[in-house]
């Protein structure tokens, strides 16, 4: 986490993720979360089509040079990527060097479930092939995190968790938990809490 | 979040969605009326404005359709109240009759907003097509927001513009305004009721020929003061306009000057921007002092070269000599699909140059591309529409032609559908197909929501010219597609009351179809007989089957708030790994680690995912599936 000033934060989040994983819930606490601060954020969102199992791709800009909600190729500082081949489709955007927050999940589509070499393929290329994109990467059993802090569904937040460890995160802790606590409804609160610091501590030790 | 979106006195900063903020910014107007029907990226305009009607007493309802939206909101608008429609751009084709009409001849009295949500690159679209050509068609003054705050103050400035020239205006929007999130300031809620106030006048109510000819003569007049009163407004600005090379200037809308602002920041260059907020009328003077300034113009915008069009007509007028470049022959930007910093930078970087954008080493990419999986969008677990699907390819076969239409069921099978058009389309395709094949069925496939859209229509068509076809209504009680909106078949309307229920098979048969029954998909071998009992009695006229069962999240949702948790299960005991329940295609089955003898998986169900429609059950021979039921 980083102790830059706010008017020097120029920060662009790609969050992505298949539907149903709660992608949109985790730009919605971002784009909160840096209204919060009081910082200029703009979001893209996917809606309609995609979200029945199909990919969702969601970008966040933060600072005052957010004037569209798109990241241009090649510039996003960090990926969140709610399933693991997602975080390929989208590397595009990372700029060199870039940190890709990875959850180890895995989702099969349709044309995989009886594609057993596609799928073996995939596997075995997996970790070859996101260090060929950037050197950054953390690896986070999200489901595991997620489950012991009492819901599998809280694994966007977990991955919120392993993100804010990355040093150019824009946020601090404190500043994402005071978020998480307006934006989260009232009963699920400490359970998204819990699980933001299971990613927080699992992004420190990675 | 609510009370803070709903707050009167605004004085606030929250995150809101682009159409959130449209919604707020008619709030902000004063808006009392609200009619539309959904549609990606337009629902949530509605969906906001629904939330807080109650509470600001605001009268929002999903019409059955837009063209019926558009009159309904017409009636308020002539009785002197702030009223909203709003629309999908294809949505804008639907309500284009009454809306060319009430823009050329009758006008409104009280502020009149039509919002027209535009999807470039077809997101969640049939086809990309450019509203602000709409407007011009409508001499329609047309705002277009660059920006999520803008797109607020634009709605609602367009309330008292609207007003004041006592014509209906369009707000243009695109998905990357409509569907993009941001901070927004809100502003206080003007809290001034009106009565309505319908004031007969047949001169202006009435578009009978003699009315009409004079009233488009003061609509024209009124557009020409609508030029002279623009230079005062601040829509339109010219930036930059200090910078020493002058080579160069770019004209450029909506969010279009987004991408610029970004494109210039990327390639590191500054040039003159001139930036349309009302893209028509166009404003005369500010256009003429920047050909003045710039020496060639560049137009950046989305989907057709619209400004492009005009301006090169406008320069023309003006006798302004400029070159004018932008997509229209593709020589800056692409003639499909939306923009994006990237795109806008490479197609300025060959007339401005500055900073080459970055190269990427497409190589990596490409070697990692074949890991990737697709994720074309499919139907839920336990849909409904998978069962009908089913039914018909076991029963009427692939031979038939199969119209589908718009909604969840267009994923349906890509085998049963053979044509899609437009939303209706389905069974006045049909009614066609059906006049001319009569060797093989021909079929329609048609949502509830659609069919109260547009398909009623349709059947009348078929059964008066005695049309061979074969009808499915596929009725899941809601408008499931565009995000579960309630419609003339789901009890309730837009505010949350109970509404009557209109009965789709009465309808059927009142129009005279000559076989209407209704079955419940999740009961198969039944579904299955009355396909075959309904293709015998083609011959005698239209057939029309109605499978009704409600849509599966929906269904879950309800189910779970009533702490019900169901699902199927597979004993893996009993499965030989056959593979059968998995070929239907739903995404909570998958394959286990188990495997059988021939080294193929056993399957499994996902109970996160499940919905307990019992589809798979009857693919199981084994009778290895079983049902879990889970009470909180
Ligand atoms: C003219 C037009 N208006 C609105 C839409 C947006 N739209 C897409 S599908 C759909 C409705 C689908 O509802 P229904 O027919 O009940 O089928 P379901 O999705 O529930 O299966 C709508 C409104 C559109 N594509 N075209």
């Amino acid at each position: 986490m980083s102790e830059t000033k706010t008017e020097e934060i120029n920060y662009q989040i790609v969050v992505c993720g298949v539907g149903g994983q709660g992608v949109l819930l985790l730009t919605d606490i971002l784009t909160n979360l840096a209204t919060d601060q009081g910082i200029k954020v703009r979001g893209s969102e996917t809606h309609g089509m995609s979200q029945r199992g199909g990919t969702v791709l969601c970008t966040i800009k933060v600072g005052p040079k957010a004037y569209s909600p798109l990241i241009m190729d090649g510039t996003a500082d960090i990926i969140i990527a709610l399933e693991k081949h997602e975080a390929l489709r989208y590397s595009p955007l990372l700029k060199k060097d870039g940190w890709i927050v990875v959850n180890t999940k895995e989702l099969l589509p349709q044309s995989w479930k009886l594609d057993k070499e596609a799928v073996e393929t995939a596997r075995k290329n997996f970790e070859d092939d996101i260090n060929k994109i950037t050197p950054n990467v953390c690896f986070v059993d999200a489901e595991e995190l997620a489950k012991k802090a009492g819901a599998v569904i809280a694994q966007n937040v977990v991955m919120l968790g392993a993100a804010a460890a990355c040093e150019d995160f824009p946020f601090t802790s404190d500043q994402v938990k005071k978020t998480l606590e307006k934006v989260v409804k009232k009963r699920f609160v400490d359970l998204n809490l819990q699980a933001f610091d299971n990613g927080l501590e699992k992004g420190i030790s990675a | 979040m609510f009370r803070r979106f709903a707050s009167r006195e605004g004085n606030d900063t929250m995150s809101l969605l682009g159409n959130a903020a449209i919604a707020r910014g008619a709030m902000e107007a004063g808006v009392q009326f609200v009619a539309a029907y959904p549609g990606t990226p337009s629902t949530e305009i509605i969906e906001a404005l629904r939330s807080v009607g109650k509470e600001l007493d605001i009268y929002v309802e999903w019409s059955v359709n837009e063209k019926v939206a558009m009159e309904v909101a017409a009636s308020a608008a002539i009785s002197g109240l702030r009223t909203l429609f709003a629309a999908k751009h294809v949505g804008i084709n639907v309500a284009a009759d009454p809306m060319m009409t009430l823009s050329l001849s009758l006008g409104i009295v009280g502020g009149m907003v039509i919002v027209a949500a535009d999807d470039p690159s077809c997101h969640s679209s049939q086809n990309e097509q450019d509203s602000r050509f709409m407007a011009r068609m409508a001499n329609m003054p047309c705002l277009e927001p660059a920006d999520i705050e803008e797109a607020k103050d634009m709605t609602s400035h367009a309330f008292d513009i609207s007003e004041q020239f006592g014509v209906p205006m369009m707000v243009r929007s695109t998905t990357r305004i409509s569907h993009s999130k941001g901070n927004v300031t809100l502003e206080p809620i003007l809290d001034e009721k009106r009565d309505p106030n319908f004031v007969k006048d047949y001169k202006k109510w009435v578009c009978i020929p003699s009315n009409t000819r004079v009233n488009h003569k003061r609509v024209i007049d009124q557009r020409d003061r609508m030029r002279e009163w623009l230079p005062g407004s601040g829509l339109n600005f010219i930036e930059n306009n200090e910078v020493e090379k002058k080579e160069y200037g770019i004209i450029t809308s909506g969010i279009s000057y987004a991408y610029v602002k970004e494109a210039l920041d990327y390639l590191g260059v500054e040039v003159p921007i001139l930036k349309f907020g009302m893209v028509w009328p166009i404003e005369r003077k500010i256009l003429s002092d920047f050909a003045d300034l710039v020496d060639k113009i560049i137009v950046i915008e989305e989907v057709e070269p619209y400004l492009e069009t005009i301006i090169a007509h406008e320069l023309t007028i003006l006798n302004k000599k400029n070159e004018l470049l932008g997509k229209y022959r593709g020589e800056v930007t692409p003639r499909t699909l939306e923009l994006n910093g990237l795109l806008v930078a490479k197609g300025l970087h060959s007339y401005l140059g500055g900073n080459m954008p970055p190269q990427q080493d497409q190589s990596v990419y490409d070697s990692i591309i074949p890991h990737i999986p697709n994720r074309p969008p499919v139907l839920c677990a336990g849909c409904p529409h998978r069962n009908t699907f089913r039914a018909m390819r076991k029963t009427i076969g692939t031979k038939a032609i199969y119209n589908s239409d718009i909604g969840c069921y267009t994923l349906g099978d890509p085998n049963l559908t053979n044509t899609c058009l437009d939303m209706g389309g389905s069974i006045a395709m049909g009614s066609g197909f059906g006049k001319l094949y009569t060797d093989r069925p021909v079929v329609a496939i048609i949502g509830d929501s659609t069919f109260f859209h547009s398909g009623i229509t349709g059947l009348v068509n078929a059964v008066y010219n005695r049309s061979r076809l074969m009808v499915t209504i596929v009725d899941n009680r809601i408008t499931a597609m565009t995000g579960m909106q309630d419609n003339p078949g789901s009890g309730k309307n837009a505010l949350g009351d109970a509404a009557p229920i209109i009965n789709i098979e009465a309808i059927c048969k009142a129009v005279g179809a000559n076989y209407v029954k209704t079955i419940d998909p999740f009961d198969l071998p039944a579904i299955e007989a009355t396909y075959k009992e309904a293709l015998e009695t083609l011959d005698d006229g239209v057939a029309v089957i109605i499978s009704t069962q409600a849509c599966a999240m929906e269904e879950r949702r309800v189910r779970r708030k009533e702490g019900i948790i169901k699902f199927y299960k597979v004993d893996l005991e009993l499965c030989d790994g056959c593979g059968r329940c998995i070929r239907v295609g739903c995404p909570a089955i998958e394959p286990s680690e188990e495997l059988n003898e021939k080294g193929r998986p056993k399957m499994i169900i996902d109970p996160e995912i499940c919905n307990a429609c019992g589809l798979c059950v009857y693919e199981c021979t084994r009778d290895a599936i079983q049902l879990v039921e889970i009470r909180k």
